[in-house]
């Protein structure tokens, strides 16, 4: 039974019953309330000065292991950032040693470049090559188009050629050699350092660095002209001239050793010796060379088949750096 | 006093398991700002790694520009991939991090592991220039040695005579051999050495008159004989063009010429395949030309 309390009225002479009106339920409670929250904001702030969770208490540790592991990292990085510069610094000082001209820049290097699966079938498999340069009729108008090739000669060639598949097979139309990711392209057409008199000289040719015995593949159908080493121009060492027909002659020089001699009837792709050092040459690769109607020409021009429009923009930088030839 | 004592309890009980419900459903402040704190340091491991993988791409273009490049040029050996692939060790390595209870402690021991390796292949990338650079300077010093020029001016190829082997003596009347090539020019005109090298000799003999000799290392000895004049002497470093001597007409000669011979290991070889480098196509053939309207040498 609740209890219920009465007072003394002295004035009613009478036990009253005391009355809670809802101002005093109201203010009991109100007070209630207040000192909940004072203790509760007690408790709060004695509880954060001096006390911790588990919870709590493992996220410090484990942010503090974390910072802790993080700034050795970041020092390792600093760390290994400088190694890495200065060893770029020293790949571009070895470049400019072998090649008298300032390295390329990156974007360049890294540019475009894909599909060696293409170069491998290109020098493995017995390919139909008419086919395909028929198929490449819409890349060779589309370079066009994108005037990677500017000169006269070659729309005389595009329009003499369409209905001419014969004459499509015999110009040149690809790189000697095998040259995945464009890193062996050394030495362009034009005036270069002369790698022995260090003096500007005219280089007929574009120098494609390889090792030694790297196979070397006729860049179109032809008949060979020139097989071995001739007395009249033994700069060039072991060579073999490819005349292709339409007054284009082709040839690839200081090479090691021959698998063709002259007559030999030569299709776009056969292998036809190996990339050395003989002759005047100071390092491993083929001197190649094109002539028209006996005046030599710039050989960039004829790298056209198998090879992507970013992949052509690449190899026009590298050819067109004024650099040492090596040969 | 029991009613004061029960009004503070049931506050307190208000407070505390107000307190609880509040940091159960919203967590405490302090786990808060710890748990962002967490995140921003996951965050920046992340990042980390990314880096780490942006370097390692720099290497790896440094190391195709080694292999694919330098190393086909100087025709140096490649590197083998266990060499490249230096043994890094395993998470052996930091037990520290094994062991803690740290969530992402995988993530991080990754990244040690990797950066590790990274400076392994640093290294050895380094070394592997040590090398290339010195076959590069090697190199550049041997083609600066080998005789490649003329050994005087000779521009319009009209000095040389390439008669080279046995051949009718002017001066003895008999076939002797004749194992270099004569250059015709006035008394005085300048004799260059056709490649860096040491004066071995400068000497006097009747029949070649006065000489000097030169050797230019790798086997290659040059001679240069029935000068007027020495300007070098014995042990003297010369570079290639370097004024070494005078035309002259001594010992054994005819008329006023340099006698020029060019010797690998002690062997004389013809020194007309010592310069046609400075020649280009249709300037040897001149040569040839006029090599085959020769008739007597000169000594």
């Amino acid at each position: 039974m609740a209890r219920i309390k009465y007072y003394y009225d002295t004035e009613t002479c009478k036990y009253e019953r005391v009355k809670v009106s809802t101002w005093d339920v109201l203010l009991n409670l109100l007070g209630f309330l207040t000192i909940a929250t004072i203790l509760a904001v007690g408790m709060v702030v004695g509880y954060n000065a001096y006390f911790e969770s588990p919870k709590e208490a493992l996220l410090r540790k484990e942010n503090d292991e974390l910072k802790f592991h993080y700034d050795i990292l970041q020092k390792e990085m600093d760390n290994v950032s400088q190694m890495l510069s200065a060893l770029q610094e020293r790949d571009d000082n070895i470049y400019r040693v072998i090649f008298e001209a300032d390295p390329i820049p990156s974007t360049i290097r890294t540019a475009g470049v894909g599909g060696s699966e293409r170069y491998k079938n290109l020098a493995e498999k017995d390919l139909q090559q008419r086919t395909l340069i028929i198929n490449n009729f819409e890349r060779v108008d589309k370079l066009k188009k994108g005037m990677y090739i500017q000169t006269k000669s070659y729309d005389e060639i595009i329009e003499l050629a369409r209905n001419k598949s014969d004459m499509l097979a015999a110009i040149p139309a690809i790189q000697p050699i095998q040259n995945v990711e464009l890193t062996r392209l050394a030495s362009g057409f034009g005036m270069r350092i002369h790698p022995i008199y260090k003096a500007r000289r005219m280089h007929w040719g574009i120098d494609f660095s390889a090792p030694r015995g790297t196979p070397i593949y006729a860049t179109g159908d032809g008949v060979v002209d020139l097989a071995g080493t001739s007395l009249k121009k033994t700069g060039y060492g072991n060579q073999v001239e490819i005349n292709h027909g339409y007054g284009y002659v082709t040839k690839y020089a200081h090479m090691q050793m021959l698998v063709v001699k002259k007559g030999d009837i030569i299709k776009r792709g056969q292998l036809i010796g190996y990339v050395g050092s003989s002759g005047g040459s100071t390092a491993p690769h083929v001197h190649y060379e094109i002539m028209k109607d006996g005046k030599k020409i710039d050989p960039i021009q004829f790298i056209i088949q198998d090879v992507s429009d970013a992949e052509y923009q690449k190899l026009l930088e590298l050819a067109s750096r004024e650099n040492q030839s090596l040969g | 006093m029991l009613k004061v004592t029960l009004f503070f309890l049931g506050a307190l009980t208000l407070a505390t398991s107000s307190l609880w419900y509040l940091s159960d459903e919203f967590g405490t402040p302090k786990e808060n700002s710890r748990t962002a704190t967490r995140q921003d340091l996951i965050n920046k491991i992340e990042m980390l790694d990314q880096d780490l993988d942006g370097f390692y791409n720099k290497l790896d273009q440094i190391t195709e520009r080694d292999e694919s490049i330098y190393r086909i040029i100087l025709e140096a050996e490649p590197l083998s991939s266990g060499v490249r692939n230096a043994g890094s060790g395993g998470s052996e390595k930091f037990p520290e991090i094994v062991q803690t209870y740290l969530a992402n402690k995988e993530k991080i021991l990754i990244d040690y592991l990797k950066l590790d390796k990274l400076k392994r292949q640093l290294f050895i990338q380094s070394l592997s220039f040590d090398e290339l650079v010195e076959l590069a300077f090697e190199r550049n010093r041997m083609w600066q040695s080998i005789p490649s020029i003329q050994p005087v001016d000779n521009k319009e190829l009209r000095r040389l005579s390439t008669i080279y082997g046995m051949r009718f003596h002017p001066i003895l009347k008999i076939v002797r051999p004749h194992y270099g090539l004569d250059f015709m020019a006035e008394i005085g005109t300048q004799i260059y050495a056709t490649g860096n090298g040491v004066v071995k000799a400068a000497y006097y003999s009747d029949s070649f008159g006065r000489t000097v000799e030169i050797d230019h290392g790798y086997g290659y000895i040059t001679r240069y004989a029935h000068m007027s004049e020495f300007l070098v002497k014995k042990g003297e470093q010369v570079k290639r063009g370097q004024a070494i001597g005078l035309v002259g007409n001594t010992g054994l000669s005819v008329s006023a010429h340099l006698h020029y011979e060019v010797l690998k290991d002690y062997q004389n070889v013809n020194p007309i395949g010592f310069f046609q480098h400075e020649l280009d196509e249709e300037s040897y053939a001149l040569l040839l030309e006029l090599a085959k309207r020769e008739t007597v040498p000169l000594d």
